[in-house]
């Protein structure tokens, strides 16, 4: 469960204050699919951010399963990171020296998971490249790549999944098809997941939609039965 | 631990030619580098233990204009206080050379050089048929000369002849000399000769 306690990011523009974020209070249920939509600079990516623990809130507190990651270091950090989220980024951010099976058996190595290739196999399985698994990124197209970098955010199984515009870079038929591999991971596996996008149809897909303007969140509920306070 | 040696196994074998390149490059600019510094040591080597026998002597002052009173004051002055140093004093110009004979019309500019008895310091004179150098040679007007400039005035050793003003015997002719032209670095005349006169020109005060 992802919880946000009156949680706002202001940052220095020049000489004046810039807020990015307004004071905000949301949950997010375990299971949930949340979108946050809204235009450039209303905050979205920031707020992510903010959840991931890649940026520290002006103000606030952020839980994760109860436990508040503002008043963790560094360290403490990153093993939570590795242990319960995943990030899936616009650009994908694939190591361009690593083979597609490389790139999402990096973070079990480092886990140190006992059966990490049949782990890596089953994923790519799993996102429909297991044909593809010893090609690199560079061989590989925009919405294969990102199916890759679906898979590699899954690798050690988080319960939450943090999605940046993953078909942002994609066109219309790859982005459906993350698009049903998101909804599918959320199904199947009950992970949370936070898709920040600017696509309306796509963020239609979730259970609760979240929309930005101006630092300034509105909540808006698409499946009533599973609705969430904010 | 292991997981750092597979990754930079997986580095090296997606980037090995990058690699490559960069290990040729770096191969290229140390043999450069290498081959660089042997040249300038070979050089400086060559030159440390050639000088002696380029200049004769340790120590040259050389100068192209005559010496100024005020000169050769602080040259005494600096000798004195190294009386071991022993020195000589030399002079070098550019003058005519001509034959006796004045049937003969023919006229050479040569480089001429007078030198003292100390001279040289190091290095050695070599002459044509075995003759040993020694300074009695140049006494009483004699002169050595090279042998292109016997060809081209046609004389012979033993012949006179006009250098500047002065009438010289040729007693000699000299195949090798010390202190010399610094090889390629100078340009020769067409001939040259080396007598006991003094000139003015171009002097030359060497130590030891």
């Amino acid at each position: 469960m992802i919880e946000l306690r009156n949680v706002s990011k202001t940052v220095v523009s020049g000489t004046e204050p810039l807020t990015i974020v307004q004071p905000l209070d949301l949950s997010v249920a375990a299971g949930e699919y949340l979108s946050v939509v809204g235009p450039s600079g209303s905050g979205k990516s920031t707020l992510l951010g903010l959840i991931a623990g890649l940026d520290a809130p002006t103000t606030g507190e952020i839980l994760i399963d109860g436990e508040a990651i503002t008043a963790l270091d560094e360290d403490a950090l990153a093993r939570l990171r590795g242990r319960k989220i995943g990030f899936i980024f616009q650009f994908f951010h694939l190591v361009p020296s690593l083979t597609a099976f490389e790139n999402v058996l990096v973070p079990l190595e480092i886990a140190g998971a006992p059966d990490a290739r049949d782990r890596v196999t089953a994923l790519l399985s799993d996102v429909g490249l297991e044909s593809r698994a010893h090609h690199y990124p560079a061989q590989l197209s925009g919405g294969e790549q990102q199916r890759v970098a679906i898979a590699r955010a899954l690798a050690n199984d988080p319960p939450i999944l943090l999605a940046d515009e993953p078909t942002g870079n994609l066109d219309s038929a790859n982005g459906s098809h993350i698009v049903e591999l998101l909804q599918s991971v959320n199904t199947a596996r009950r992970t949370t997941i936070v898709l920040v996008t600017h696509d309306a149809e796509l963020a239609s897909t979730a259970d609760v939609m979240l929309r930005m303007r101006d630092g300034q969140a509105e909540r808006v509920t698409l499946e009533p039965e599973r609705e969430v306070p904010v | 631990m292991t997981f750092v040696f597979r990754m930079v196994g997986r580095e090296l074998r997606a980037s090995w030619r990058r690699l490559g390149f960069f290990f040729i490059c770096v191969a290229v600019g140390v043999g450069a580098i290498v081959a660089l510094r042997s040249v300038i040591q070979s050089v400086g080597v060559a030159m440390t233990s050639e000088i002696r026998a380029l200049t004769a002597a340790d120590i040259m002052l050389e100068s192209g204009q005559p010496w100024s009173e005020e000169a050769l004051a602080l040259i005494e002055t600096a000798l004195a206080a190294e009386p071991e140093i022993a020195r000589t004093a030399s002079i070098q110009t550019a003058t005519m050379a001509r034959p006796v004979d004045l049937t003969k019309t023919v006229a050479k500019v040569v480089e001429l050089r007078g030198v003292e008895a100390a001279f040289p310091f190091y290095g050695h004179f070599v002459l044509q048929d075995g003759l040993t150098y020694r300074h009695d040679l140049l006494a009483g007007g004699g002169a050595l000369v090279r042998p292109e400039l016997l060809v081209q005035l046609d004389l012979r050793v033993g012949d006179d002849i006009v250098i500047g003003e002065g009438t010289f015997e040729i007693r000699g002719v000299i195949l090798r000399e010390p202190g010399g032209q610094l090889g390629a670095f100078s340009f020769g005349q067409s001939g040259s000769c080396c007598c006991g006169c003094r000139k003015r020109g171009s002097t030359r005060w060497c130590a030891r």
